[in-house]
């Protein structure tokens, strides 16, 4: 933080800016408005803000009006450079007949038209002059620290980034060259601490209702099931049973996935690796889709003995939820292709389809959880919602990956790395 | 089939030892890991399906107990789908298959059937059933004399329904042993392959094909009628 300072700049500044325009003449101030493009601030305020477009800097002169100065382009603007020193702001008397008077901020530059400024400070009125060397020694001594702390943050966030690329467990340290954030590093520290546990208890929420339905849900099929095969066989009541078993499975088959996926954001999804023929794998799917979906054309192009290191039930389920998918948002009469190949990336398995494609709204939310698309919806295609995302981590619990290509109109391109064993 | 059943969830319990004594097994069932252990380790069991989650010695420390002993049993675990830590511990500790809740109880009497086979040395590797012949070892499949060419799931559709004749076998059952992984439901994979079969197969002097369809429910194998 910068030391308190007897300058308070906004006091300067609006001081200056009277004194500045106390004779300046109808010239001078259509002058100003040429040269300058006006922006509303509040009264006194002098933002020195480098994230905005251009680098400008906004110096308030009067009430409501704002100078904007833009950042050099000129060649002789950037041969002065050299001359000024951080946070300095001065005429520059030997400059150019082009050239600018020059403030430097926290090491970025910012250039006032000379003659703008010579104008308006015109040896006429000393106090304003006097008033912009007390902002410029203000500017000098406190941009010190701008840069100082710029740099302090871009180190912040670089930590951050680590942080959550590495997961909620993790704390930034407040010792060290951060510890002048101690305050700031100690309130996102608290806020991770409250993510982390929410998303841990909404995770665990999942996981044990999953696993507390499973008792349940075992009974009611294995009882189901019993009452199945007692009751006599093609009767209307072995029907309904049937039908109910269906659903039973289907709700089983939802708290699966919810299980898994409650382990995945947990960091749970352990795997049973063997290894597995892909290429079995992969032609058993195809022989499948062929069965579901006699209309469409499927084509293969699977090289032969692909093998990977994998959980076998885990990564065929991945695989069949994208064939499944590829087969439900088809076309009447389209087609779908499954390609797999060894590439220097891995092993690399292409689902593609005939599709309506996916629109730039669904895309990005395509592997969240319970979301279906309008399109699958209207059309009244079946699907819990979870099959995507569940793919997704299990392609990566695998070390591997599961992307939605950018492909032409008319299909749908998904891709499943996985690491070569 | 002698079996021993160790599981402490008694409405479970009580459906799977009266789906296997359908199936004509002599069932056994004890509802705790203590007793499960002494059972075991006394009793001459074919096999011992165990529960892994249960009070006293969980199925797991039961199962390591017995390898240690020296007892061979086969054992099926049973278990959470994807409680693959347990999974994992389990095969490693000499578990010989593992079936996931919720499972049907015919899934259970193959993996029996199948488990058994295995250790007794593949005595019966040959099931023949009306004309149909079917080798579980070279995976052959003939109809009154004529071999008929099979892919892999519908050698294993067949091969499941074969089993009980005049059993009549769901969708989802099908589904479950043939596919094994998460269908939806609604899915007519069970009616195509079943279609397929029928059409590689043909029909017999009568015009009919061993496998029946039951309207609404699912599939089974024709029974013989001398037996019926």
């Amino acid at each position: 933080m910068p030391p308190a300072s007897p300058f308070q700049p906004r006091d300067l500044a609006a001081l200056a800016a009277t004194e500045l325009f106390r004779d300046a003449s109808a010239e001078t101030l259509a002058l100003v408005r040429e040269h300058a493009s006006v922006r509303d601030l509040a009264a006194g305020e002098i933002l020195l803000s480098p994230a905005l477009p251009n680098q400008h800097i906004y110096l308030l002169l009067a009430g409501a009006l704002a100078l904007r100065f833009d950042s050099p382009q000129a060649p002789e603007v950037r041969e002065l450079l050299p001359g000024v020193s951080v946070g300095e702001m001065s005429i520059i008397d030997d400059a150019p007949p082009s050239a600018y008077v020059i403030a430097k901020v926290a090491s970025r530059v910012f250039p006032i038209h000379r003659d703008l400024l010579q104008r308006l400070i015109a040896g006429s009125n000393p106090v304003a002059r006097n008033l912009l060397r007390l902002m410029s020694q203000w500017l000098k001594a406190n941009t010190r620290h701008i840069a100082a702390d710029q740099n302090q943050i871009r180190r912040l966030t670089a930590t951050i980034r680590e942080v959550s690329a590495q997961g909620l467990d993790q704390r930034i340290p407040t010792t060290g060259e951060e510890r002048d954030f101690a305050e700031l590093i100690g309130v996102f520290n608290e806020m991770l601490e409250r993510l982390e546990r929410s998303f841990k208890q909404a995770a665990r929420f999942s996981g044990d209702a999953a696993h507390e339905l499973r008792t349940p849900l075992t009974i009611l099929q294995g009882r189901l099931e019993q009452a199945l095969h007692a009751v006599p066989s093609g009767s209307a009541m072995q029907v309904q049973l049937a039908g109910i078993l269906d659903e039973v499975r289907r709700l089983s088959s939802i708290s699966q996935k919810l299980l898994l996926l409650a382990q995945a954001d947990g960091g749970r999804l352990s795997l049973r690796r063997e290894r597995c023929d892909l290429t079995a794998a992969l032609r058993d799917l195809a022989e499948d889709a062929r069965m579901l979906a006699p209309a469409l054309r499927v084509d293969t192009a699977i090289a032969p003995g692909l093998a990977v290191a994998a959980d076998g039930g885990l990564l065929r389920q991945a695989l069949h939820n994208l064939i499944g998918n590829a087969i439900k948002y088809n076309l009447a009469d389209g087609w779908l292709r499954i390609d797999a190949a060894a590439t220097d990336a891995g092993i690399k398995v292409r689902v593609a389809n005939a599709s309506l494609g996916i629109a730039a709204a669904d895309r990005a939310l395509i592997f969240e959880r319970f979301h279906r698309t309008e399109a699958a919806r209207s059309r009244g295609i079946a699907g819990s919602g979870l099959g995507l995302g569940l793919a997704r981590e299990i392609a990566r619990a695998h070390g591997g990956e599961l992307t939605l290509d950018d492909s032409a109109g008319g299909e749908t391109v998904f891709s499943l790395t996985l690491p070569s064993p | 089939m002698k079996t021993l059943l160790v599981e402490d969830e008694k409405r479970i319990a009580d459906f799977v030892c009266a789906g296997l004594r359908e199936q004509g097994f002599s069932v056994d069932h004890c509802d705790n890991g203590n007793e499960g252990y002494e059972r075991a380790a006394a009793g001459s069991y074919d096999v011992i399906v165990l529960d892994i989650m249960l009070p006293g010695r969980d199925g797991l420390s039961v199962l390591k107990g017995l390898r240690r002993a020296g007892n061979a049993t086969p054992v099926i675990l049973l278990t959470a789908r994807n409680e693959l830590d347990d999974r994992i511990e389990g095969l490693n500790l000499g578990a010989d298959d593992y079936l996931a809740k919720p499972f049907f109880v015919e899934e259970l009497v193959a993996r029996i059937h199948a488990l058994v086979r295995r250790i007794s040395g593949e005595r019966q590797n040959v099931l023949a059933v009306g004309g149909l012949r079917l080798d579980r070892i070279t995976r052959e499949v003939a109809w009154q004399g004529q071999t008929v060419d099979l892919t892999g799931r519908e050698f294993n559709l067949v091969e499941y329904l074969m089993r009980a004749p005049g059993r009549v076998f769901t969708r989802t059952q099908i589904l479950e042993h043939v596919w094994g992984y998460d269908f939806d439901p609604s899915t007519n994979i069970v009616d195509v392959c079943i279609q397929r079969i029928r059409k590689k197969i043909g029909v017999d002097r009568d015009g009919e094909s061993p496998i029946e369809a039951v309207r609404g429910v699912g599939y089974r194998f024709r029974k013989l009628k001398a037996d019926a």
